[in-house]
């Protein structure tokens, strides 16, 4: 049995073969595992003229990616009708586990007459380059309360898409940095421009805030209500819908939908976390010492999340944390909270 | 029994129970939610004391019951600080006047004791048009805005960062929650305002996986504690606050040993 014809292993969501020889996998979601294989391909001197493919999950979208990519033979866990057809017109070897009319997603709607593969992949490049971080900008910031200061920043430049882990000892002041960024304190002094407007002007919403839960709570709320409660009113219901299904599927978290969210572990509250940060369309993710409570299961789930986040949403994340091995794992720029005479 | 219903008296005890089952869990669950316990305790205390002023000087209680309230809830939020002392205090207060004002104005028994268990059927007619205009006002403000409250109740911090004005419908539902208050002392006493108010959100918290459902299934047993306890007191001619709080404890006694023992049969 060829190879891209044996089931996905652990999370894979996709791998790619050429001659049978495993030259491409990705664990990411919706359709990023294929554009990462784009990368891939732009990236390579190689020449691959025998690729095959095993996805999780095809509609018309993908199986338009995978004739673009010169892929020959397809195995999909699940296909669209839509899709299996595009592929058969062009002579590609399809293969399925289940086949259904339709995905339930917006992207399959989209493409639902379009048969032009051209044209089905500029869209879809489109829709992709629509998310995109904000970029912050901080100089001379003094952070505390009642005109006494605990903090003053320098200089702290993040591009929009970027990262910054910010730590530092216990008491030095990242919880008022925190509280400072969601405008619940104002700045002592300086200021904060987050794409090049004053932070006071900043739109609603723009900023997904995620923290570390401590407690559960006796009553419940469902991982559906705690996911849509940023999302946007004027959507009708299947757009909000398709958004919070959509913003699941990515944090890998879609199975829990119809759970009490205080009945989840702390990796899987922090998946959901995040969903609901992606289903407000947050530019920028502030997420305050994410691992802890987390177990190193969980605490390298999330970290896999946080990368893969970081390459298809692109938006802008800080990240307060001690965690060296969280550090260590994301390499990202750090910025080290000390005091002056440290 | 159903007879009974064409006495005024008993419609009117009839009507107001079918509204206070509906809305008084939803304060319940804002009670529960925002962690606003002291606060309920210090308005429960409030309503005596504003019952025993109305005696005292012998007008109608309601207003002056709500008038007090809302100026406890005005002290609370105006001391945000110390939330639980502030409420301590102002409950000892209010027992102590309301002591005081019983005794010097030599209020009769059988009327202090109004207060404490209730007088369902002496309701008037602005009693119930104030029950009926708070239950538009609680089941609109919680349609129109669940979001926000959905997201105030899972933290102030993050409903913050969503843009949402928290303050502002903090202030808002305690508002209700007092005016919420003073009407179930009217219909069912300031001593057993939770078998309305708190324990059909108790029951409800056992069966429900959401907010929504929350919110939905405490109103429903709500209005299932207070009419099962008005045809059980019709019936057996017994005290309707003290019924409607035995039911409400029976029912969720089932409920929670039902629980338990699905979840031993579980690990089992």
């Amino acid at each position: 049995m060829e190879n891209y014809l044996k089931p996905l292993i652990e999370s894979t969501t996709l791998n790619i073969f050429n001659n049978d020889k495993l030259i491409f996998k990705s664990y990411s979601s919706w359709l990023y595992p294929l554009f990462e294989f784009e990368s891939f391909l732009n990236n390579s001197t190689k020449k691959y003229d025998n690729l095959s493919a095993h996805d999780t999950t095809g509609g018309k979208a993908a199986a338009a990616l995978m004739i673009k990519y010169n892929i020959k033979k397809v195995n999909f866990n699940l296909i669209s009708e839509g899709a299996k057809l595009l592929l058969e017109s062009q002579n590609i070897e399809t293969h399925y586990t289940k086949i259904i009319d339709k995905l339930m997603c917006k992207t399959e709607d989209l493409f639902e007459k379009e048969t032009n593969i051209n044209t089905i992949y500029e869209q879809i490049k489109k829709r992709v380059n629509k998310s995109k971080g904000l970029p912050i900008e901080i100089k001379n910031l003094s952070i505390g309360y009642n005109n006494n200061t605990i903090y003053t920043f320098k200089e702290i430049l993040i591009k929009a898409g970027d990262a910054l882990i910010i730590e530092g000892d216990n008491g030095i002041g990242k919880t008022t940095f925190i509280k400072t960024l969601l405008r619940e304190i104002p700045p002592l002094k300086g200021k904060i421009l987050i794409n090049n407007k004053p932070i006071n002007k900043l739109e609603p919403k723009t900023i997904g805030y995620i923290k570390q839960e401590k407690e559960n709570q006796t009553f419940p709320i469902s991982v559906k209500e705690v996911v849509s409660m940023g999302i946007n009113n004027k959507l009708t219901k299947i757009e909000k819908n398709y958004l919070i299904d959509t913003s699941l599927r990515k944090c890998k978290a879609i199975d829990l939908i119809n759970r009490n969210y205080y009945s989840l572990s702390g990796g899987e509250k922090q998946k959901v976390s995040l969903a609901r940060c992606l289903c407000q369309k947050a530019k920028i993710l502030i997420l305050d010492e994410p691992t802890s409570f987390l177990d190193i299961t969980s605490k390298n789930q999330l970290i896999k999340l946080l990368k893969s986040l970081k390459k298809s949403e692109m938006p802008t994340i800080i990240i307060i944390t001690h965690d060296k091995d969280l550090k260590q794992e994301l390499n990202w720029k750090t910025y080290k909270m000390e005091r002056p005479n440290a | 029994m159903l007879s009974l219903l064409s006495l005024a008296p008993i419609l009117k005890a009839f009507i107001a129970l079918i509204f206070s089952g509906i809305t008084f869990p939803l304060c319940g669950v804002m009670v529960l939610r925002l962690d606003l316990v002291p606060l309920r305790y210090a308005l429960m205390h409030g309503v005596i004391l504003g019952g025993a002023i109305a005696l005292a000087i012998d007008i109608s209680p309601l207003a002056i019951i709500i008038l007090v309230n809302l100026f406890i809830v005005f002290l609370i939020i105006k001391i945000p600080s110390s939330n639980s002392f502030s409420s301590a205090a102002a409950m000892v207060f209010s027992m102590g006047l309301a002591s005081l004002l019983i005794h010097t104005f030599n209020v009769p028994s059988k009327d202090s004791l109004q207060l404490l268990w209730g007088s369902p059927f002496a309701l008037s007619y602005l009693d119930i048009a104030i029950l009926s205009i708070l239950t538009i006002i609680v089941i609109n403000f919680l349609i129109f805005n669940f979001k926000k409250v959905t997201a105030i109740f899972f933290d102030k911090s993050i409903a913050k960062s969503l843009g949402i004005n928290v303050n502002y419908y903090y202030n808002f539902m305690i508002v209700i929650i007092a005016l919420c208050v003073a009407l179930a002392m009217r219909l069912i006493g300031a001593l057993l305002i939770d078998s309305l108010l708190i324990l059909p959100v108790l029951i409800a918290s056992r069966l429900s996986k959401g907010t929504k459902s929350l919110f939905l299934l405490s109103s429903a047993f709500g209005l299932l504690l207070s009419l099962s306890g008005f045809f059980t007191t019709l019936y057996l001619d017994l005290p309707l606050s003290a019924t409607i709080a035995l039911i409400a404890v029976f029912i969720y006694s089932i409920i929670s040993i039902l629980k338990y023992l699905k979840k031993r049969k579980h690990h089992d």
